[in-house]
């Protein structure tokens, strides 16, 4: 049997009892004139008595494929978002989104009523297209929408809804706080990444996945915000633009050649710990067996070579002497010249 | 959800109590609907303590304000006023006010109409490990360098980059299709971060030899001073019919940095490899005048970019969308403001000019119902036309700065078909190439420890997908892609050696065969190979009931080498990349008080790398990752949430020996006692528990209890192995505090109105 807190034990006993002491106190007028009783009164928007004539304050299941505990407090709480701006002439009623459902609304039987003709809940039957053309309907003007239509979450059939809670006070997906749990429902190894101890400060708060990404449509790879990799990365890490002096090509390429921007244990979210990085392109100084100080076959002397053993493994490795990795904009061209970013 | 054949039953009770209700107003409905659908706005106050000292919770507080402080003021607030009658909101949200990561923002709009907003926010990034040193000016852009008598035994700096952000937006509609918006960003970095310094003499700068006596080479730890600046403005018109959105706008962006250089103060005298004190060599320009030359910190640059953007629909089926941007980015910066001398003759600035041209069209369609077309096309072109100059000098050779332009190309077809017991269909042809300058004559930019570099690679590739849309219990998806990337011809790079010899000598073009035949031990660079990639994507949600989901997930994916290598000498450079990532998922509704939910992840991933004449490597990580949450409600008044995650990251470093170019492989020799030494594991282990209680003190208050215990253990052997620290030749070190376990309680006060 489904526990009822106290509070809605009171609401439920206090309407009830209006009702009832309305009819006590009015069943005579009533009585003589039934037709004139008052039809629903709309509660939000207009034309939505149409729904709310039942979705009302009591009705706090909410929609069927939410738990309940992600539904409190009602359906109602559209109200509480942009959605529920009765002064906006542009916003929808629920009809809009939901069909005329009349099917569901005037629906005489015992047991539960067919569905509303458009659904938007995890087991809804409405196709994904139909789903997110009650949201386009309005949304398609929106500028970042324009590249909607081909990208990668629409080719996927992925809805508005599967995303954005429409009738939640705070949308999870819209806040960068909770934003990253919603992306994580398909995106996993991004979950893993991101626990990670090199990262970006996700977990955090203080960015959200769509800091980067424009899950909406982009033209850039990877749904990236701006129109390439670097560029967005950019957006945060502008020194690294250049042009330099003494540039390093891959760095001007795409920064996920050496990074990964969801974490790593490497510091500075590199993907491969140096001199292993660096040695998937440049094999120089020699012959060389990464290796330790306190764990070597034989250990260093005092004339040991500077670009050897544990000077091109330990400390920043090959960034020991290659500082400048994204470009150094040193112009001396006197002996000896930093053309190989060591300064 | 209720049904609407909910029915109100009467008791005798009830009836009696209605008839008190008769006589008195019955307004619980409307307050209750306005409780439901107005905005609501809170105010959080309270305070947290967290245990340990900034060196015990560095993994913990890196980004999340508690690293410094033991005590804090936890403060949030939010908000949100929206008048009725004109659908003006007014939204004032501050997050973590009482800490370094604090943020603030407000903003005043009507809605459909017009928007004013302003943001601040503060974030500082704390260095997970201390740096112990006697550098006099550490953080500045002119430390001294101070050996120490010994390792450890300076003082600990914790460094840290703090960000401060300010944001400005606007828009307006200016009419019921045109749109004007404008957003202005600043934000300034200061601080340090690591950084650093190293040089070993060549012959023809000092000359001389390493001795017990004489140091020809130097590592110096140099925090880098941060004192940067960036500013971000884009306005733009966005336009949009029953046909058209289109954007037309300008985005600028600009670097200022403070710092031109860093210069540091050496001693003449530095440990030399065994930790004894030694004379930098004063031959030639001597190593201590080497090591005091300044070093060039990020100069100021800017981009401004013209774009216009957006979609038209054909029909209601056929969509294309577009955009089409001209960016034009420089760098100016003056080398002598900077404090960096010895710029070729008449030279003051690079002059850095960099204009990039974007191009994208893209057309989807429904023809039929039941099909989806795709087709998309990107091109953008890089020109790098910053002036040449004799930058370069080895010895008495020079070379011109390199300029890295490039042409980017990216092509896409996809075709999706509806297919029976809904099931869908997707076939998708992916093409993409890079182009890039290759240099054809020595006086071009050596490009250091590379064999030879390629002037254009492209890559084609296919995918297929097989997806079961969401109606019934189970559903999910199965994808499989395939694509090679090749290239052209090689250019040599070589100035000596069995190339040149055999013709391939700088600026030759061949085939990477050719290459192979004269030096085995050639590698190309890895983002220029031919790579042979494949991937499985599988998916699966089932839903048996409203109560119950269960997702399982799993990508698998290898990047392989396809360049020509000799069988015998091996591969050298990049060999291959593998990963592969399995999770499950799942939620539970108990009640309707309690949900659970859990998750469980294994990711490994692997690569080989082989050293040109030392080493080969296999690198393989494993991540296995636990969640476990329960939200629900003991009482009506108390709700209480529980979250628990693990995550487990180990890092193996196989090594071996590197046959010889002819195909010997050593059995004996320091190299072969080395690789069986081989590298220790790095991993990184966490448990954190978060646990919640909030609850009601009244209608409009809540007290809320956050406690979270996190353990967490970085074992690495980058900065210290096995209790031995690497020492650079001041005694300077870095290190941290491997096993760490944190603590953190905050009780705050949350007033609803």
């Amino acid at each position: 049997m489904k526990h009822i807190s106290g509070f809605k034990q009171f609401l439920k006993v206090a309407l009830r009892c209006a009702v009832v002491g309305a009819v006590l106190a009015g069943g005579v007028a009533m009585a003589a004139d039934a037709s004139k009783v008052d039809a629903p009164k709309d509660l939000l928007l207009k034309g939505d008595a149409k729904c709310t004539g039942c979705h009302d304050e009591a009705d706090d299941t909410g929609v069927a494929s939410q738990t309940m505990l992600e539904a409190r407090p009602s359906v109602l709480a559209i109200g509480k978002t942009r959605h529920g701006v009765k002064a906006d002439g542009r916003n929808p009623s629920c009809t809009d989104c939901h069909g005329d459902s009349n099917n569901h609304k005037d629906y005489k039987g015992g047991d539960k009523p067919p569905k509303a003709d458009r659904t938007f809940g995890k087991k809804t039957t409405t196709p994904v297209q139909v789903r997110n053309d009650s949201c386009l309907t309005c949304h398609q003007g929106d500028a970042k929408r324009s590249h909607w239509e081909g990208s990668a979450h629409q080719t996927k059939d992925v809805a508005c809804t599967s995303c954005h809670q429409v009738h939640a006070a705070h949308d999870k997906v819209r806040d960068k706080k909770t934003q990253p749990e919603v992306c994580y429902t398909c995106h996993k190894e991004q979950r893993a990444q991101m626990s990670k101890p090199s990262r970006h400060p996700v977990p955090e708060g203080k960015m959200g996945c769509s800091d980067c990404h424009s899950s909406h449509g982009s033209v850039g790879p990877k749904l990236m915000k701006r129109d390439s990799v670097v560029e967005t990365c950019y957006t945060c890490h502008m020194e690294k633009r250049g042009p330099f002096v003494h540039n390093h090509e891959p760095v001007s390429e795409d920064c996920g050649n050496c990074h990964n921007p969801h974490g790593t244990v490497v510091e500075n979210l590199l993907k491969v710990r140096a001199p292993f990085l660096c040695h998937q392109c440049h094999t120089p100084h020699g012959g060389f067996i990464p290796q330790l100080l306190g764990a070597q076959a034989v250990p260093n002397t005092a004339t040991q070579s500077g670009k050897s053993t544990t000077n091109l493994t330990q400390g920043r490795s090959c960034m020991n002497c290659h500082t400048q990795v994204h470009g150094t904009n040193n112009p001396a061209a006197t002996n000896p010249t930093p053309q190989f970013n060591f300064r | 959800m209720k049904t609407n054949q909910q029915q109100f039953g009467f008791s005798k009770t009830l009836l009696a109590l209605a008839v008190v209700a008769a006589y008195a107003p019955a307004y619980a409905d409307d307050a209750e609907i306005a409780r439901l659908t107005q905005p609501q706005s809170s105010i959080s106050v309270g305070l947290g303590t967290v245990s340990g000292d900034q060196k015990g919770r560095s993994l913990f507080g890196q980004f999340n304000g508690l690293r410094e402080h033991d005590t804090t003021l936890q403060l949030d607030l939010e908000v949100n006023k929206r008048d009725e009658e004109t659908g003006a909101w007014f939204r004032l949200s501050g997050n973590n006010l009482g800490l370094d990561n604090r943020d603030l923002s407000i903003s005043y709009e009507k809605q459909g109409d017009w928007k004013l907003g302003a943001d601040y926010s503060e974030l500082v990034h704390h260095e997970l490990r201390t740096i112990n040193s006697g550098m006099l000016g550490l953080g500045s852009t002119t430390p001294e360098v101070v050996r120490l008598t010994a390792p450890g035994a300076g003082a600990d700096y914790n460094l840290q980059l703090k960000r401060v952000g300010l944001g400005l937006t606007g828009e307006k509609w200016l009419s019921n299709n045109l749109q004007f918006e404008v957003a202005f960003k600043n934000e300034a970095k200061t601080g340090a971060r690591t950084f650093g310094i190293g040089y070993s003499c060549a012959s023809y700068v000092c000359g001389g030899g390493q001795s017990a006596t004489n140091q020809i080479w130097a590592l110096l730890m140099l925090p880098e001073p941060v004192d940067t600046n960036t500013q971000q403005i884009e306005a733009k018109l966005n336009y949009h019919d029953a046909r058209w959105n289109l954007s037309a706008g300008y985005y600028g962006s600009f670097f200022n940095n403070s710092n031109g250089n860093i210069s540091a103060g050496v001693p003449p005298q530095l440990n030399n490899p065994l930790g004894a004190l030694s004379t930098l060599t004063t031959t030639g320009v001597g190593l201590e005048n080497v090591l005091q030359l300044p070093v060039a910190l990020q100069p100021d640059n800017q981009a401004h970019q013209f774009y216009v953007s957006g979609s038209y629909r054909f029909t209601p089926t056929t969509n294309g969308n577009f955009k089409v941007a001209y960016t034009h980015a420089t760098q100016d910066d003056n080398f002598l403001a900077n404090g960096l001398t010895n710029a070729p003759a008449g030279v003051t600035s690079l002059n850095g000019e960099v204009d990039t041209t974007l191009l994208q069209f893209g057309v989807t369609a429904r023809p039929m119902p039941k099909l989806s077309l795709l087709a998309n096309f990107r091109y953008e072109d890089k020109k790098d036309s910053t002036p040449k100059a004799l930058y370069n000098v080895e010895d008495t050779t020079f070379w011109y700065n390199y300029l890295p332009s490039s042409t980017k190309v990216v092509g896409k077809l996809e075709a999706s078909y509806q297919l029976p017991a809904d099931l869908r269909g997707t076939f998708g042809l992916d093409y993409s190439s890079y182009e890039r300058p290759v240099p054809v004559s020595i006086t071009e930019e050596e490009l250091a420890g590379l064999g030879a570099v390629r002037a254009k690679n492209h890559e084609t590739g296919y995918r297929l997908e097989l997806r079961r849309n969401m109606s019934e219990t189970l559903t999910g998806s199965v994808g499989y892609s395939k694509s090679k990337r090749k290239g052209g011809d090689w250019t040599s790079l070589a100035t000596s050696g069995a190339l040149v010899a055999g013709g391939l000598t700088y600026g030759v073009t061949a085939p990477d065969t050719r290459f192979i035949a004269l030096n085995p031990g050639n590698a190309f660079p890895m983002n220029m190979v031919d790579v042979d990639r494949d991937k499985v994507k599988l998916s699966a949600n089932w839903m048996p009931n409203d109560k119950l989901e269960v997702q399982f997930n799993l990508e698998d994916g290898k990047d392989k080498n396809a360049t020509a290598f000799s069988p015998v000498a091996e591969q050298k450079g990049w060999l291959e990349s593998s990963t592969r990532h399995y999770s499950l998922d799942a939620s539970f509704v108990l009640s309707d008080k309690w949900k659970l939910n859990g998750y469980l992840s294994k990711g490994i991933q692997n690569q080989k790398i082989n050293h040109s004449t030392g080493y080969k490597a296999d690198l393989e990580s494993r991540s296995d990752g636990v969640g476990f949450g329960v939200v629900g409600e003991i009482s009506p008044k108390l709700e209480v949430g529980a979250q628990v995650t693990y995550l487990n990251d180990t890092t193996k470093y196989g090594l071996g020996v590197m046959p010889s170019v002819l195909g010997v492989v050593p059995t004996t020799g320091t190299n072969v006692l080395q690789a069986a030494i081989g590298l220790p594991d790095v991993s990184y282990k966490s448990t954190t528990l978060n646990l919640y209680g909030k609850y009601a003190l009244r209608k409009n208050a809540d007290i809320r209890v956050s406690l979270i215990h996190q353990r967490a253990e970085l074992k690495e052997w980058s900065w210290v192995n096995n209790g031995t620290s690497f020492a650079f030749q001041d005694n300077t070190t870095v290190g941290m505090t491997p096993d760490q376990s944190v603590t953190f309680l905050g009780v705050s006060y949350i007033y609803k109105f």
